[in-house]
């Protein structure tokens, strides 16, 4: 297991485009994915390379707060998604392992629009030049933005939501953090995620108990 | 005892009697709306004096709360919104509670007034958006309700204010470098781009609109028109005092032009949905919408001197939105929520004042004669046909939309009954609907009983 300081050399060795392409296939996944593990983990990979990536913008202390943050929301997403889950299986008689990996129309849309947005970001580059923050960066951060807007438009569903949100925050905090680094400012962003968090968590429960075949018995 | 902690307090503990009482929904309903009712009246007795006293406590009314960093006070300037929706939040806590409403919602009215409390009174540039943040969380748990459907509404509340925040906290940032001006006049610019955007993602301008419409179908009535009702509310406060705070925007863009066209596009959206509208709740969803584009309209079209007729708009409008909101409350009780209109059969036969109430109530929000917003939304077609023919030509052609998908609605509720064992409306539902469209009658016979209310509102809302 590598010290702090040792980890911290090792992302310095690292460069931004990989990470940031890495970074770009994992947003794709969370969109696209309707098994909500899967979807779940390419979000935590998602806020652990963002986490990296904030290295270049803030001491480490307060870069790695995205992993602390991102992995209580993602906990949080986790208990929530898996309550529904767990009662819709029993009462359905489903075992917990059997994978439901769909490629149905609405998965096959959102599969669609992701590889519209990439197709559009890859040919049109655009990039809004956020101050003081790196060219790639920006550019990371308006796909980001994009991202988020994206994911918003593809259904009502409140992970998938949380999901589009939290990339729209994750871009704003590139962008603010670019200009600022205090801690009144890095809490409050983190402050905001886990708020989301907490209402995502909620309301994940309460639409998925719809789908209980008998919500009474839950 | 500041009047800031005061109000939180006083808000806390009516909150959990009204959940004490959940189980008799109109006595909760009861509580909260003479607690709200009371906690107005109050605020509305106090004068510029420096202290007042209640229950033997001394209260501070300019003191200042610091907590976290933040600063709190309910300055007159916040006071004005805060009233009126303390009196929305009394009216439909009343109506909710004798028409069957929501356990869930009676209770927490008091706690979404006291959100609304804090975001009304802290640093309106960067906290306010926060707050108004918090306050949407509590919004979508109360759109959400106390069973499991669908959370579409609750999770678009959340997506305006998230979407607005990051603008604001740039905005906030350059404006608070005083140096950069100077260096850097392209980040100045970009600062107050970024201002206007945050402000126009605040007025839920289509296709932001989302959740007003999605709160019609997938949130009780009564949650939907308290909702919107005292988010505009807000969202009016929040504006205006940027407004003045930061003059410099009107150089980028006329607040005149843009607010009015907003609203507009908002009530021609929300016409041409109700005229084409096949379930009940999704027509009901869209007269949100037209409500609140209507808002826009007004203010936008006005301006500062229409500022008498806004006041006095928001107080009448929860009397109609009240009777629109019972009666639709009474029929989804019998027919599920969101019923197709093709479901409907007999509803004027066994429920008649629920019907009335409902369709009345629309036609009213709209400003029809008889009704409490006829006088007031009469004065701005007047204005609108003086200044901006176009945006009268549009806005007329969304309000008789807006008629035609009402009527529209009459037909089916007017079909005979199909299922002899339909059961009939409650008296107590009955008598509800009958008093609050008695009221928005007398409201437009003498529309002038609101006068001295909204002068003095107006007169606080000035005291910057």
């Amino acid at each position: 297991m590598p010290t702090l300081d040792q980890f911290l050399s090792f992302t310095q060795s690292l460069e931004n485009p990989p990470l940031i392409f890495l970074c770009a296939i994992l947003v794709a996944a969370m969109l696209v994915f309707s098994d909500w593990r899967l979807a779940l983990f390419a979000f935590a990979g998602v806020k652990v390379l963002a986490g990296i990536l904030f290295l270049q913008l803030m001491p480490p202390e307060w870069a790695l707060l995205q992993w602390i943050t991102g992995g209580l929301v993602a906990i949080m997403w986790y208990l929530a998604a898996r309550k529904v889950d767990v009662i819709r299986r029993q009462q359905k008689g489903l075992p917990w392992w059997r994978p439901e990996w769909r490629l149905n129309p609405s998965t096959l849309l959102r599969l669609s629009f992701v590889i519209l947005l990439a197709l559009g970001v890859y040919t049109t580059r655009p990039y809004i030049p956020i101050p003081r923050l790196p060219a790639d960066l920006a550019r990371f951060a308006t796909f980001l933005a994009l991202a988020g807007l994206v994911a918003l438009g593809l259904g009502d569903r409140p992970m998938r939501w949380g999901f589009g949100l939290n990339l729209w925050l994750l871009a704003a905090s590139l962008a603010i953090h670019a200009l600022q680094v205090n801690e009144d400012t890095v809490g409050l962003l983190a402050g905001i995620e886990l708020l989301l968090g907490f209402a995502i968590s909620y309301f994940i429960v309460v639409d998925g108990a719809r789908f209980w075949p008998r919500p009474e018995e839950a | 005892m500041s009047l800031f902690v005061f109000l939180l307090l006083m808000l806390g503990i009516l909150s959990v009697l009204a959940s004490l009482m959940r189980g008799f929904t109109p006595l909760a309903g009861l509580i909260v709306a003479i607690g709200l009712g009371g906690l107005a009246w109050w605020l509305w007795q106090l004068s510029n004096q420096e202290t007042a006293t209640a229950f033997g406590r001394i209260i501070f009314l300019q003191r200042s709360n610091t907590l976290l960093g933040f600063s709190f006070l309910l300055s007159p300037l916040a006071r004005a919104p805060f009233v009126l929706i303390l009196v929305w939040g009394a009216i439909m806590a009343l109506a909710a509670g004798f028409t069957r409403s929501e356990r869930s919602l009676i209770p927490a009215i008091p706690l979404l007034a006291g959100a609304f409390q804090i975001a009304l009174s802290v640093d309106p540039l960067l906290w306010t958006p926060f707050w108004l943040m918090v306050t949407a969380v509590l919004m979508g748990i109360i759109a959400q309700g106390s069973q499991p459907r669908s959370a579409r509404a609750a999770l678009r509340i959340l997506a305006t204010p998230i979407l607005a925040f990051p603008f604001f906290l740039f905005a906030a940032w350059v404006f608070s470098q005083s140096a950069v001006a100077a260096d850097d006049p392209k980040l100045w610019a970009n600062a107050w781009r970024a201002l206007l955007i945050g402000m126009l993602i605040f007025t839920s301008p289509v296709p932001l609109h989302a959740w007003i419409p999605a709160l019609g179908e997938a949130a009780s009535p009564f949650a939907g028109a308290l909702l919107v009702g005292s988010w505009q509310i807000a969202v009016y406060a929040f504006l205006r005092r940027l407004l003045f705070a930061y003059p410099a925007i009107t150089e980028f863009v006329d607040p005149g032009l843009w607010l009015p066209w907003i609203g507009v596009i908002q009530m021609v959206w929300a016409g041409v949905f109700m005229f084409g509208s096949q379930r009940l709740g999704q027509l009901w969803g869209y007269l949100l919408l037209w409500m609140y584009g209507a808002t826009f309209l007004t203010w936008g079209l006005t301006g500062e001197l229409g500022g008498d007729a806004l006041f006095g708009m928001f107080l009448a409008t929860p009397i109609a939105l009240a009777a629109a909101a019972a009666g639709l409350q009474s029929i989804v009780h019998r027919f599920g929520e969101n019923p197709a209109f093709s479901k409907l059969h007999g509803v004027t036969e066994r429920m008649p004042f629920s019907s009335l109430g409902f369709l009345a109530g629309g036609l009213f929000l709209l400003g029809w004669p008889l009704g409490a917003l006829f006088p007031i939304r009469l004065s701005v077609w007047q204005v609108a046909e003086f200044r901006a023919g176009n945006m009268f030509l549009w806005g007329v052609l969304a309000w008789i939309l807006a008629g035609i998908g009402l009527i529209r609605a009459l037909r089916h509720l007017a079909t005979p009954v199909e299922d002899p064992s339909l059961p009939r409306e409650s008296t107590l539902t009955a008598w509800t609907i009958g008093g609050l469209l008695t009221i928005s009658l007398m409201l437009s016979i003498n529309p002038a009983l609101f006068a001295q209310l909204s002068e003095r509102l107006l007169i606080w809302f000035n005291t910057f």
